[in-house]
């Protein structure tokens, strides 16, 4: 296999979901970049339009579905929409995600619930659905979205809840890398830290002292931009990463890794 | 994203084995190479380097040994003009039960697996500093997070290694040097070949990795990549194991 081969994804059927916005729709476009016929789901089809316009003008296929992942009957009937529409699915990129930032003292339950349906039941359904296909065509790779608060570090930011729907998703990414391991379908996971997103937008970036702290606790002193979520996941996506399975990739500027402290003598 | 046209890679222990195949890929994805190895140019290292079709070049030098590894990326900068990777790859393996193991063979294995790795990072980060960024990727081992069995230098070099990485990680990202580390699972090659012929631990070995096989040095060719090219711009500090699922198991 030449080096082009191997991050290569010609031909390849991706469906991505959380696709209308954010890092979904950096990554969708991505894929496409690199050769992957893209299948968006988001809330409505109607909120991938963008996504989809990037896609094409990557040259390649690419169609909305409107679905919520919380709900497993319509992950079933969307995903069997997606295989009949594309004749395969190869890669699957879980995204679709929610936050809340609420003191635990204070969360609503129906808060914790829907967290839990979106971001940990929503992959779950859909590693279900598409991992009966990949099953059957002897092949396939998975990349769920964890987070930094997902196992790696507690971060005392309000969003107890949030963290632990991520660190089901690390374990659910690890259980499924073993049974399916010998099958020829791998499930790895990546793990990012803040990045420049509108799902972050109000609830982080507008917040001075808040960024003030990413900066001087982060090694490499900036948030991380959508784009740059691209490369690691296609890596996994790829035949260049044939040998991983069950990795939790933190994309989080040295977060997880360190502890960075300034030091200045007195 | 994972092109590496225009830029210069130094691989340590690039002679033979996974450093070998390492080296070859980085000059498929367009670098040029720097290989450095302690015994001399082989055919086989000659054969695979001129076949992968970049400008390269072979640097002998014995890492266990300070006075050889001390002007070892200078050299390489004076070849080729710059340098924009370092893979850490030279390592030996010496197996004795840790009661009776040898001393000098702890000292060789720390000196070269360990300290080296600390001196040729210190040497390549000085370089890509003034050239504004650079990527270091160390080969650490599942050794890094396990202890193996009468292999205790060995271990003790590889959770060094591992430490080491998120230390300079830290230290370096700032200055936009990406430091990570590679961590191999059981890989065919000459030094795991013991475990491999062992009709008790083969199977065994096999039976526990999800994907069902050893790995193949190629690889680790993808990984190499993605953590010496622009696609991991954002990843600092990671040990990306490279096992077919060893350690989720």
């Amino acid at each position: 296999m030449n080096i082009q081969q191997l991050f290569d994804l010609s031909g390849k059927v991706a469906l991505v979901t959380g696709a209308g916005r954010g890092l979904g729709r950096a990554v969708a476009t991505g894929l496409a970049e690199f050769g992957a016929e893209v299948a968006a789901i988001d809330l409505t089809a109607d909120n991938s339009r963008d996504t989809v316009a990037a896609v094409t003008a990557a040259g390649r296929t690419g169609r909305a579905y409107g679905c919520d992942v919380a709900n497993e009957d319509a992950v079933q009937q969307t995903v069997a929409q997606i295989a009949a529409d594309f004749g395969r699915i190869d890669i699957l990129i879980n995204i679709a995600g929610i936050t809340a930032r609420i003191p635990t003292t204070e969360m609503p339950p129906a808060t914790v619930r829907r967290l839990t349906e979106v971001n940990y039941y929503g992959t779950f359904w859909m590693c279900q659905e598409v991992g009966k296909i990949m099953l059957a065509q002897r092949g396939g790779a998975i990349v769920n979205m964890s987070a930094l608060g997902g196992g790696f570090v507690g971060t005392g930011r309000g969003n107890a809840a949030y963290s632990a729907t991520k660190g089901a998703i690390a374990s659910l990414t690890k259980e499924l890398a073993c049974e399916w391991g010998g099958q020829g379908i791998r499930v790895n996971a990546v793990a990012p830290c803040w990045f420049q997103t509108e799902m972050n937008a109000t609830s982080i970036f507008s917040n001075k002292n808040f960024m003030a702290q990413v900066i001087t606790k982060l090694p490499m002193k900036r948030i991380g931009q959508p784009r740059e979520l691209i490369g690691p996941v296609v890596f996994l996506a790829s035949e260049a990463a044939s040998m991983i399975t069950g990795l939790i990739l933190p994309v989080d500027g040295g977060a997880a890794a360190t502890c960075p402290i300034e030091w200045k003598p007195e | 994203m994972f092109e590496l046209n225009g830029k210069v890679a130094l691989v340590t222990g690039g002679r033979r084995g996974l450093g070998l195949a390492m080296a070859a890929g980085l000059a498929r994805a367009g670098a040029t190479v720097a290989v450095n190895g302690t015994a001399a140019e082989s055919a086989e290292l000659k054969k695979k380097m001129t076949a992968a079709g970049a400008p390269w070049a072979y640097f002998r030098a014995d890492l266990a040994d300070r006075d050889q590894r001390q002007g070892l990326v200078q050299r390489v900068v004076d070849r080729f003009g710059r340098l924009d990777i370092l893979v850490n790859g030279a390592g030996i393996q010496y197996r004795q039960p840790a009661m009776e193991f040898d001393l000098g063979k702890w000292d060789l294995i720390i000196s070269l697996m360990l300290t080296a790795v600390f001196e040729l990072s210190q040497q390549a980060a000085r370089v890509m500093e003034k050239q504004g960024g650079g990527k270091i990727v160390n080969i650490g081992s599942l050794s890094c997070f396990q202890g193996g069995w009468t292999v205790p230098a060995y271990t003790a070099a590889k959770h060094g290694v591992a430490g080491l990485t998120k230390a300079l990680a830290n230290e370096w990202a700032a200055k936009n040097i990406q430091v990570n580390a590679i961590a191999p699972g059981y890989f065919d090659t000459d030094m795991c070949a013991p475990i491999k012929a062992d009709p008790v631990r083969e199977p065994k070995i096999r039976d526990r990795i999800p994907a069902g096989r050893w790995g193949e040095p190629e690889d680790l060719v993808g990984p190499l990549l993605f953590l010496a090219s622009d696609a991991s711009n954002y990843v600092d500090g990671h040990i990306l194991v490279v096992d077919g699922g060893w350690m989720v198991r």
